[in-house]
C-alpha cells in the first residue's frame, strides 16, 4: 500500500516537473521560436486555396520535413558519434525499395509497408554496423562509402523485371495521401515525433556517451564504455530515421529507383543539410533542411538547371566546412536570440 | 576454351591492375604521410581523363601536338592536387571529420562540374591512343595499347619506387610518414612534404588516366568513385606503407575482378562486389594487410 | 660566459593539467647541463617546449638572443637546436645510414657531413658495423646510439637529450654517457634530461632539479651534494 502511495507521488512529481520544464522552456528563446514556427507551420496550408499554392508550394514543405528527418539521422551517426558515414543513401534508398516492393509485389497496405521498411532499414543499419564491432578508425567510413556504390551498381544493373525493375526502379507507388494537405500533416507530425525522440536521445545519457566516443574513443573505452556497442546503436538509430525518411520520399514521388533514391547525391544532401545547420547539433538539421529546400526552390524558379543547383550547393558545402564548421545558421540564431532578449528587455 | 578464358582474365586483370596500382599508390602515399583519407583522389583520375577530351576541342594545336597537351593536362591535375591540399585540407588539419567531409565535397564538386560540361554519357577519346595494333595471342585478341599500358604502368611504379627509396625527397617523405614529429625535429617541414605528396599523387592519378582512357571510354563523371573504392581496397589488402604490397594487391584485386567477370555467370554485376568483399574480409582477418607494417589508424 | 639559451618564466599546460610552472633556465655556451627529477615532473615537456613541439602557454625562450618560442619545430631545428626525443623515435623502417642521413637533412655541406659521419662512427663503432641494417631490428642500446647520432650529425649548437639511459642495461648506460661526455668535449652545448640522477650528476656541470613543473634547485654537483634532501631523494644516500 505504502509503495503504491510513493510511486503515485513520484509520478505526480514527475508530471509537475515536466510541466515546470515545459513552462520555462516555452518562455525561453528556443522554446518561443519553436512554438512560433509550429503555429505557422500548422496554419500554413490554409492560407490560400490557390491550386498552385496547394499542389506546388505546400509540397516544398513536405520535402523539408522529409529532408530534416534525413539530415538529422545522418547527424546522429556522424555528428554525435563521430562515425563519418558516407553511405546514408543505403538506408534511405533500401527502405524505399523494401516498402515499394512490399506494396507493389504483395499488395501490403502503405502504413504496414512503412513500418516494415523502417524495421528493415534498422536491420540493414545493424548489418552495416557489424564491421564496427571489430573495426576502428576510418574503416567504417570506407565500408559505408564502398557499400553505397556497390548497392547502387548492383541495383542499377539488376534484372529489369520484378521485383526490382533494374535501372527503371519500382514505380506506381500510391501517395501517402492523395490530398497534399493531409500528406503535409502526416509528415509534419512525423517530423515533430522524430525530432522529439532524436533531441531527447541527444540530451540523454546515450547522447553523452556517443559524444564522448566521438571526442576520445580510446579514452571512453578506457573508462569502461563498450564503444563498439554504442557505435552500432548509433548506426541503427541513423538507419531507422533515414529509413523512415526514405520510404516517405519514395511514396511522395511514387517511385523508387537507383538514380533517384540511392545515388551519391542523396548522401550529399544529408551532409550538406546537416553541415549547413551545424554538425552535431541535431536540431541544426531543421534549419539546414529548410535553407536547402527553399534555396533550391528559388534557384529552380529563376531557371537554373538541377545540376547547376547542385554545383551551387557543393560550393556552399565547401565554403561551410572550410570557413564555418559550426554551420552557417547557428551563429545567425545566436544573433536572433540576442535580438529577442533585447526585445523582451532582458 | 578454358585456356583462352584464363588468358583473357589475365589480360583484363593486368591492364586494370597496372592502372589501379598507379592510382592506389598515390592514395596510399597521401594517407600514410598526412593521415588524409582523400576522397577526391578518384576524381583526379576522372578529371584528367575529361581534360584530355576537352583539350582536343580547344584548337588544332593541341590535337596536333599530342605530347604537349598530355603534359599540360598532367601539370594542371598536379596543380589541382596541390590546391586541394593548400586551400581545403591544410586549414582543417585539426579536425579529422571536417577534413574527410571537405574531400568528399570537393570530389562531388568536380564530378558535378564535369557532368555539367560533358554530360553523363560514355565518351571515347581515340586521338591519344598509344597504338592501334591488335594482336591475337592464344585465341585472345589483345590491343597493343593495353599491353603498353601494362608495361609503362609497371615502369612508372618502379621509377616511383626508386624515387621514394633512394632520393632525398623520397626519404623525407618516408620519414614523415613513419614519424611526423621526429621528422620535424630533423628540420623537415612536414606540411611542405605533404604538399609534395599531393602533387605526386594527383600526377600519378592523371598519368594513369592518360594510360588507361585513350582508346577506351570515359565512363561518365562518376567513374572516379570506382577508382577511389579500388584504391581503398588495395591499401587495406596490401597494407599501408608498403609499395610492393600496394602493387601486388592491385593485381590480386583486379585478377579477382576479372576472374569474376570471365568465369562467373552475370559476372558484370558481381565484379562490383569484389572490392567490398576484399575490404571486409581483410579488415576482419588481417587489418594490417598482407605486407603492412602498421595498422591503419 | 655568454648564454646560449635563456628560458624566462615558462608556463605550460596539457588541457587543464599543469606541466611547467614559471621555469627559468640559462644555459651557457659549451656547457653540459642536466635536468633531473622524478617521473612526470615535466622534464620531457621542458625539452618539447624548447624544440617547438609544444608551444609554451606563457613565457619567453631566447636562443642566441633571439626569441624562438612560438616558432615551428622545423624552423627551430634550422636555427641549430637538435632534440633527441624521448624513446628514441627512430625511423624504424629505414636503415641506420638513412636515419643518419635524415638527421643531416639540413646539412648542405658534403665535406662537413663526411667529417661528422666519421666522428659518429668513431664514437659508435657498432653503428658502422650495422649501417645497412633496419633501425627497427637494432638492440635497445644500438637504437639509443643511433638516436644520438641522428641528433648530432647536423652539428647543432644546442643538443637536447631526453632520457638517453631509458630501458638500458647498466653497462650500456655507461658507454652512452661516455659518448655524451665526448660530444660535449667536442664543443656541443648539451642539455640533458635524465631520471638516473647519479649518472647525470657525474657528467653534468650544472644540475637543475625539476619537481612538479618547477625548478626547485640549481647548482654544481658539489653544491647539490651539500643538500641532505637531494642526497636522500636522488642519490639514495
Amino acid at each position: 500500500m505504502e509503495v503504491k502511495m510513493i510511486s503515485k507521488k513520484s509520478i505526480k512529481n514527475k508530471v509537475s516537473g515536466t510541466q515546470n520544464y515545459l513552462t520555462t522552456w516555452i518562455k525561453s528563446f528556443s522554446g518561443s521560436l519553436t512554438i512560433f514556427c509550429l503555429i505557422i507551420l500548422s496554419f500554413l496550408p490554409f492560407f490560400s486555396q490557390d491550386r498552385a499554392y496547394v499542389s506546388y508550394f505546400i509540397p516544398q514543405f513536405t520535402f523539408f520535413f522529409i529532408y530534416a528527418i534525413f539530415a538529422a539521422s545522418w547527424d546522429i551517426a556522424t555528428g554525435l558519434a563521430g562515425q563519418a558515414n558516407f553511405g546514408q543513401s543505403i538506408f534511405f534508398g533500401l527502405a524505399g525499395y523494401i516498402g515499394g516492393a512490399l506494396i507493389i509485389e504483395m499488395g501490403v497496405p502503405s502504413w504496414i509497408a512503412i513500418i516494415i521498411a523502417v524495421i528493415g532499414a534498422t536491420f540493414i543499419g545493424f548489418l552495416v554496423g557489424i564491421p564496427a564491432l571489430k573495426i576502428k578508425g576510418p574503416y567504417l567510413m570506407l565500408v559505408t562509402l564502398v557499400l553505397s556504390f556497390i548497392i547502387l551498381r548492383v541495383l542499377a544493373t539488376s534484372h529489369s523485371g520484378p521485383p526490382l525493375y533494374g535501372y527503371e526502379g519500382i514505380s506506381g507507388l500510391p501517395k501517402l495521401n492523395p490530398n497534399p494537405i493531409i500528406e503535409y500533416f502526416i509528415l509534419f507530425i512525423s517530423l515533430i515525433v522524430c525530432f522529439i525522440i532524436m533531441m531527447s536521445i541527444s540530451k540523454s545519457k546515450l547522447g553523452t556517451i556517443l559524444r564522448s566516443i566521438r571526442d576520445d574513443e580510446i579514452g571512453s573505452e578506457a573508462s569502461g564504455i563498450n564503444t563498439m556497442k554504442y557505435k552500432l546503436i548509433a548506426f541503427m538509430l541513423c538507419a531507422l530515421f533515414s529509413g523512415l525518411a526514405g520510404i516517405y520520399f519514395g511514396l511522395h514521388y511514387q517511385t523508387v529507383n537507383p538514380a533517384g533514391n540511392l545515388s551519391m547525391t542523396i548522401s550529399f544532401l544529408a551532409i550538406i543539410m546537416a553541415a549547413l545547420g551545424g554538425i552535431g547539433t541535431i536540431r541544426g538539421s531543421l534549419v539546414g533542411a529548410f535553407f536547402y529546400v527553399f534555396l533550391e526552390f528559388v534557384l529552380v524558379e529563376i531557371g537554373l538547371d538541377m545540376d547547376v543547383v547542385h554545383i551551387v550547393f557543393s560550393i556552399i558545402l565547401l565554403l561551410v566546412i572550410r570557413f564555418a564548421s559550426r554551420g552557417l545558421l547557428a551563429p545567425l540564431l545566436d544573433r536572433l536570440r540576442d535580438l529577442w532578449d533585447v526585445l523582451l528587455g532582458r | 576454351m578454358f585456356a583462352s578464358d584464363l588468358l583473357e582474365m589475365l589480360y583484363v586483370g593486368s591492364a586494370d591492375g597496372a592502372i589501379t596500382a598507379l592510382v592506389a599508390i598515390g592514395f596510399s602515399l597521401v594517407y600514410g604521410v598526412g593521415g588524409v583519407t582523400n576522397l577526391a583522389h578518384g576524381a583526379y583520375f576522372m578529371l584528367a581523363g575529361y581534360m584530355l577530351l576537352w583539350i582536343l576541342t580547344w584548337g588544332p594545336i593541341f590535337s596536333e601536338l599530342i605530347w604537349l597537351s598530355v603534359v599540360i593536362v598532367l601539370v594542371i591535375i598536379a596543380f589541382i592536387g596541390a590546391l586541394s591540399y593548400l586551400v581545403l585540407i591544410k586549414p582543417l588539419q585539426n579536425s579529422h571529420i571536417n577534413m574527410i567531409l571537405i574531400t568528399f565535397a570537393f570530389a562531388f564538386f568536380l564530378e558535378l562540374i564535369v557532368k555539367e560540361i560533358s554530360g553523363t554519357q560514355p565518351e571515347p577519346i581515340d586521338q591519344y591512343k598509344l597504338s592501334d595494333i591488335i594482336v591475337v595471342i592464344g585465341g585472345v585478341s589483345m590491343e597493343v595499347r593495353v599491353l603498353l599500358q601494362i608495361i609503362i604502368g609497371l615502369i612508372t611504379v618502379a621509377i616511383f619506387g626508386l624515387f621514394i627509396n633512394k632520393s632525398k625527397l623520397g626519404k623525407s617523405i618516408r620519414a614523415v610518414s613513419q614519424d611526423k614529429e621526429a621528422a620535424t625535429l630533423m628540420g623537415i617541414n612536414s606540411d611542405r612534404i605533404l604538399l609534395y605528396t599531393f602533387i605526386i599523387a594527383s600526377f600519378l592519378a592523371g598519368f594513369a588516366a592518360y594510360l588507361a582512357i585513350p582508346g577506351a571510354n570515359l565512363m561518365g563523371p562518376s567513374m572516379g568513385w570506382n577508382y577511389l573504392t579500388n584504391s581503398m581496397a588495395v591499401v587495406i589488402l596490401g597494407g599501408l606503407g608498403s609499395l610492393t604490397g600496394s602493387v601486388v594487391a592491385a593485381f590480386i584485386l583486379n585478377y579477382a575482378m576479372s576472374f569474376t567477370l570471365v568465369f562467373i555467370p552475370k559476372g558484370e554485376i558481381w565484379t562490383a562486389i569484389v572490392p567490398m568483399v576484399v575490404i571486409v574480409v581483410m579488415l576482419l582477418v588481417r587489418p594490417r594487410g598482407i605486407f603492412g607494417k602498421k595498422e591503419l589508424k | 660566459m655568454k648564454d646560449l639559451l635563456e628560458i624566462k618564466r615558462i608556463y605550460h599546460y596539457y588541457g587543464s593539467a599543469k606541466a611547467l610552472e614559471e621555469v627559468n633556465l640559462k644555459i651557457d655556451e659549451k656547457s653540459l647541463d642536466a635536468v633531473i627529477g622524478p617521473n612526470g615532473a615535466g622534464k620531457s615537456t621542458l625539452l618539447r617546449v624548447i624544440s617547438g613541439l609544444e608551444e609554451p602557454y606563457r613565457g619567453k625562450i631566447e636562443f642566441q638572443n633571439e626569441r624562438i618560442d612560438g616558432l615551428k619545430a622545423y624552423t627551430i631545428a634550422q636555427k641549430g637546436i637538435s632534440h633527441c626525443p624521448e624513446r628514441r623515435r627512430l625511423f624504424y623502417d629505414m636503415n641506420v645510414e638513412d636515419n643518419i642521413k635524415m638527421g643531416a637533412y639540413l646539412l648542405k655541406d658534403k665535406v662537413r657531413y663526411k667529417k661528422m659521419k666519421n666522428f659518429i662512427y668513431e664514437l659508435f663503432p657498432r653503428l658502422k658495423e650495422r649501417r645497412k641494417q633496419r633501425a627497427g631490428t637494432l638492440s635497445g642500446g644500438e637504437q639509443q646510439m643511433l638516436a644520438i647520432a641522428r641528433a648530432i650529425i647536423s652539428n647543432p649548437k644546442l643538443l637536447l637529450l631526453d632520457e638517453p639511459s631509458l630501458g638500458l642495461a647498466p653497462k650500456i648506460k655507461e658507454s652512452i654517457f661516455v659518448a655524451i661526455k665526448k660530444i660535449k668535449e667536442e664543443g656541443t652545448t648539451t642539455l640533458l634530461v635524465e631520471q638516473d640522477a647519479t649518472l647525470a650528476m657525474d657528467v653534468a656541470e650544472n644540475i637543475h632539479i625539476l619537481e612538479e613543473g618547477k625548478i626547485e634547485m640549481s647548482g654544481t654537483k658539489e653544491e647539490l651534494m651539500k643538500e641532505p634532501r637531494v642526497k636522500e631523494a636522488y642519490l639514495g644516500i
